[in-house]
């Protein structure tokens, strides 16, 4: 493993606990309006400065990103699950209920993924829940997609007839090799898709229709941020840069796991 | 190759038929009923039982579903998709005036992106892990990692607030689509330096390469003639992709900048939960996005001469 | 400086770096061709054959490091600048592939393949290099009407076909063919084989041929070249191989000829990976003696026959 995977490691282990111990990193409530203070640059009491209200930003901040990365996880990791279930259900069973099921994913793919997530977010109301169930609804169907052809080019695997031919349960057979062999690309897609689910959501929220204020979060903070940009620029500078750690220490570890994966030997050998 | 498309129409008319009934259905996602939103938004009150079954009755939502979507069906094919609840437009009108704004910063924005992406890509892949191909890696992950919508806030903040050269916002005069145009050009140019790095390095470890090579070619004419053909067909495929996310997938940088677009004028309408709007709008990007995808597949299957019409996908060797 | 010679290597030793360690293919490898003659290298798969026909013109990846002489007309090419280099190589060196498919370009009209060769050697107007192309594809004996189609529309003995006309587009001195063969039928073989074998009498050119066929061996070679672990094993004109071959390894191969059904020779080939104390042909070897364990073979020279082998006795 290279350089790469362990900077994104630490890069991820400092995000969780910005994420999951965010309350006690946090200096202030984050929805502490003080109108006294408000649009304050840094300060010793305040270090990344105040809001439009008089809140402390980095206790916004840290609120924020545990926000944003929470939805991102559930999004991915529901989608996964549901695109688990439809995908080996229709890979096992094959015949017409495989068609139909296909039929109703590629439906589901059939639209461009943003208009249908704004969609549906606009007709159930902007709120943090509804834009995490939007997203499930738009993203689930090509986790389903690529569940199934893991499982139909595992089922024909050599080994499985074997194993069956030998007299090995079938069902066995399957759950012990196929299951597998389908968690690998699966979990690795997965990964993969948190950086992306994350920027949705913040692009969401950014035009009205994800998280509400004043619950803090980052697309949301850099849309209200928008009115004060030439008075404290530092308003959206911050969220943003923090976004773009967020989906860079998954993007790097991403990439170094690519590198790692590669059959780097053999393409050196070239024989 | 006539075949081929009419085969792919074909398969097409159940997906769209389930595509439309899905769009339509949208509206059922809401815990208010069509009529509550709808009067709603027109007496701005709740409105009582008595102006519900009234409107119900109207506007046939006291039909069974299926017949409400029929009739919307046969409406939407006749190009009438309603009007707007807010200001009481077309749909349609409002569709192609968008789909407009949309296609210019979308088309000059990718024109852009390539334009970058393609040099530093294969300049990347062809010194590969050299200290170009770092940099350009490295580059290339840290751009992908920034929001378009805050690198369009970046470029205002320097070019409009502190330098003070470019409109910030509009869509009155020339200037206007610059910063959008750099904002989704530069983020849309990162990904794709990948893409072109990747694909190129691909094709430059097949035999037909070392072939070239032993031809006598030079570098350049090997990358120029081999590699750039071949390396062109994912990219291609990738690149018209992205062209057909320009309906939606310039949103947050559209409403950043008070672009007419599609995605800042769909993002409004499902911001006021505007029903004939978000139905018509989700089957139209649907439809077209639809089509765009065929077209891409056989502008592909043009690059590729080893593809044969009768049987997709079965050659493909190399 | 023998005249007569045009290729001659000496000392050749190619490594390839890799992250998991160094691997030698090619130890101290000597032989030389002649204007006219087929040399054939003979081996099992993974002995190191195809490098070492690769390494003669560069086509080998940046990890392999290269070690010693390659002299091409008595020019030793094998420390030549690229730029000198490239002078050489598709003009008078020019190099043919198994599995054709994948190495001509897909999306290329053959055509125009052909003729982009004899147009990055010399410099000549469109027309020229057509006019050129369309006399090689007559000389591999494809209809002319075949210039603008694309390689998946021919099969696979005509892409071959294809392959070699590139290769000969700028009638070169020296031909590398690397199992031009293998991945044909047996009809196809003989009909690419005897078309080689006409070329070759025409230009008077020289053919380093690499296989594993010893069927190709005794019809094509003049002389042949035994491979294992990267050691060239034997080398004898063929008459004298295919009556008496001196190496066990040889002995072997033969044994396997007369009987391929039910003959094998015990043991596998060795992974590379792995460095020899003694003879890497050791293990297998059937007349191995305590010394072969700790000792490497050296090349004994016999008139025109040399032998890296421990046991046998210089005449």
């Amino acid at each position: 493993m290279g350089k790469n995977f362990k900077i994104g490691v630490i890069m991820i282990l400092f995000l969780a606990i910005i994420v999951f111990a965010g309350p006690l990193i946090a200096p202030y409530d984050p929805n502490d309006v003080n109108m006294s203070i408000r649009l304050q640059g840094v300060t010793s009491a305040h270090i990344m400065g105040t809001d439009q209200l008089g809140r402390d930003l980095f206790s916004r901040l840290v609120y924020a990103t545990g926000t944003s990365v929470k939805i991102s996880l559930v999004v991915v990791i529901v989608s996964m699950v549901i695109g688990f279930v439809f995908g080996s259900t229709a890979a096992f069973l094959g015949g017409a209920v495989d068609e139909f099921l296909m039929r109703i994913i590629d439906v589901f793919m059939a639209f461009p993924t943003k208009i249908f997530t704004i969609a549906i977010a606009g007709i159930l109301g902007a709120s943090a829940f509804n834009i995490t169930l939007a997203l499930i609804i738009t993203s689930w169907a090509v986790y389903a997609r690529m569940v199934r052809g893991c499982v139909l080019t595992a089922k024909e695997m050599p080994f499985i007839d074997a194993a069956t031919a030998l007299g090995a349960n079938r069902f066995y057979t399957i759950i012990k090799h196929v299951l597998p062999s389908v968690f690998q690309p699966l979990s690795t897609f997965a990964f993969q898709r948190i950086a992306h689910t994350m920027m949705a959501i913040v692009g969401l929220s950014f035009i009205g229709l994800g998280v509400q204020p004043p619950t803090p979060e980052l697309g949301a903070m850099i849309s209200e941020s928008k009115n004060f940009m030439s008075t404290a620029p530092h308003l959206f500078i911050f969220p943003g840069l923090l976004i773009s750690y967020v989906v860079f220490s998954f993007n790097i570890l991403d990439d170094s796991l690519r590198d790692y994966w590669d059959p780097r030997i053999k393409s050196e050998l070239a024989l | 190759m006539i075949r081929y498309i009419f085969r792919r129409l074909l398969y097409l008319i159940p997906v769209l038929i389930l595509t439309s009934f899905l769009a339509y259905m949208l509206v059922y996602l809401s815990p208010s009923s069509p009529a509550q939103i709808i009067l709603q938004s027109r007496y701005s009150g709740d409105p009582t039982q008595e102006q519900i079954n009234d409107f119900n009755q109207e506007y046939g939502f006291d039909q069974p579903i299926l017949i409400q979507y029929a009739s919307w069906l046969k409406n939407a094919v006749r190009g009438d998709l309603g009007k707007s609840l807010s200001d009481g437009s077309e749909v349609l009108d409002d569709f192609i005036y968008s789909f407009k704004a949309s296609a210019e910063l979308y088309f000059s924005s990718q024109l852009l992106a390539l334009i970058i992406a393609l040099p530093i890509g294969v300049y990347s892949a062809f010194k590969a892990n050299s200290i170009f191909d770092r940099i350009s890696r490295a580059y290339s992950l840290v751009g992908m990692s920034i929001p378009d919508f805050w690198l369009g806030m970046l470029l205002v903040y320097v070019f409009s607030i502190v330098l003070n050269l470019l409109p910030s916002f509009g869509y009155t005069s020339p200037q206007n689509i610059i910063l959008p145009m750099l904002a989704l050009g530069l983020s849309s140019s990162f990904s794709l330096i990948r893409l072109v790095r990747t694909s190129v390095l691909e094709v430059l470890h097949l035999n037909y390469i070392r072939t070239a090579r032993s031809k006598g070619l030079s570098e350049g004419q090997i990358m120029m003639k081999h590699a750039l053909r071949n390396a062109l067909i994912p990219i291609v495929t990738v690149v018209g992709i992205h062209l057909t996310h320009f309906i939606g997938g310039a949103v947050a940088v559209e409403t950043m900048f008070a672009w007419p677009g599609l995605g800042n004028f769909f993002a409004k309408a499902a911001g006021n939960q505007d029903i004939p709007v978000i139905q018509g709008f989700v089957l139209l990007s649907a439809v077209f996005f639809i089509f765009a995808n065929l077209i891409i597949d056989i502008i592909c299957k043009q690059l590729d001469p080893r593809i044969d019409y009768q049987n997709e996908g079965g050659k493909n060797n190399g | 400086m023998n005249k007569e010679k045009l290729l001659e290597v000496e000392k050749l030793n190619i490594k390839f770096l890799t992250s998991i360690g160094d691997v030698n293919v090619s130890e101290n490898i000597n032989f030389h061709l002649k204007r006219g003659e087929i040399f054939c290298i003979v081996g099992e798969s993974g002995c190191g054959k195809s490098v070492v026909a690769l390494s003669l013109t560069r086509l080998l990846p940046e990890n392999a490091m290269i070690n010693g002489s390659i002299k091409f007309e008595g020019v030793d090419i094998a420390n030549l600048e690229d730029k000198e280099f490239a002078k050489i190589r598709g003009r008078k060196i020019a190099t043919i592939f198994e599995q054709p498919m994948s190495c001509i370009n897909p999306v290329m009209r053959i055509g125009n393949q052909i003729a982009e060769t004899y147009r990055a050697n010399f410099k000549c107007s469109k027309k020229e290099a057509k006019e050129q192309a369309l006399k090689k594809l007559k000389e591999v004996k494809l209809p002319i009407n075949r210039y603008n189609s694309y390689p998946h529309e021919l099969s696979g003995g005509m892409q071959q076909r294809v392959m070699i006309a590139i290769a000969l587009a700028c009638n070169p001195q020296l031909l590398i063919a690397d199992e031009p063969t293998t991945s044909l039928d047996v009809t196809v073989q003989y009909q690419i084989l005897e078309l080689l074998q006409e070329i070759k009498e025409k230009y008077n050119m020289a053919i380093l041929m690499i296989t594993h066929d010893m069927a190709v061996v005794h019809d094509m070679a003049d002389t042949i070249g035994v491979m294992y672990a990267g050691n060239m094993m034997e080398i004898a004109a063929r008459d004298a191989f295919f009556q008496q071959p001196l190496h066990p390894y040889a002995q072997e191969l033969l044994n396997v000829v007369k009987d391929p059904c039910n003959y094998t020779i015990p043991g596998t080939v060795p992974n590379l990976m792995e460095s020899f104390l003694g003879c890497p042909f050791e293990p297998r070897c059937n007349k191995s003696t305590e010394i072969c364990k700790t000792k490497k073979p050296e090349d004994i020279v016999m008139g025109k026959r040399i032998v890296r082998c421990l046991n046998v006795v210089p005449n």
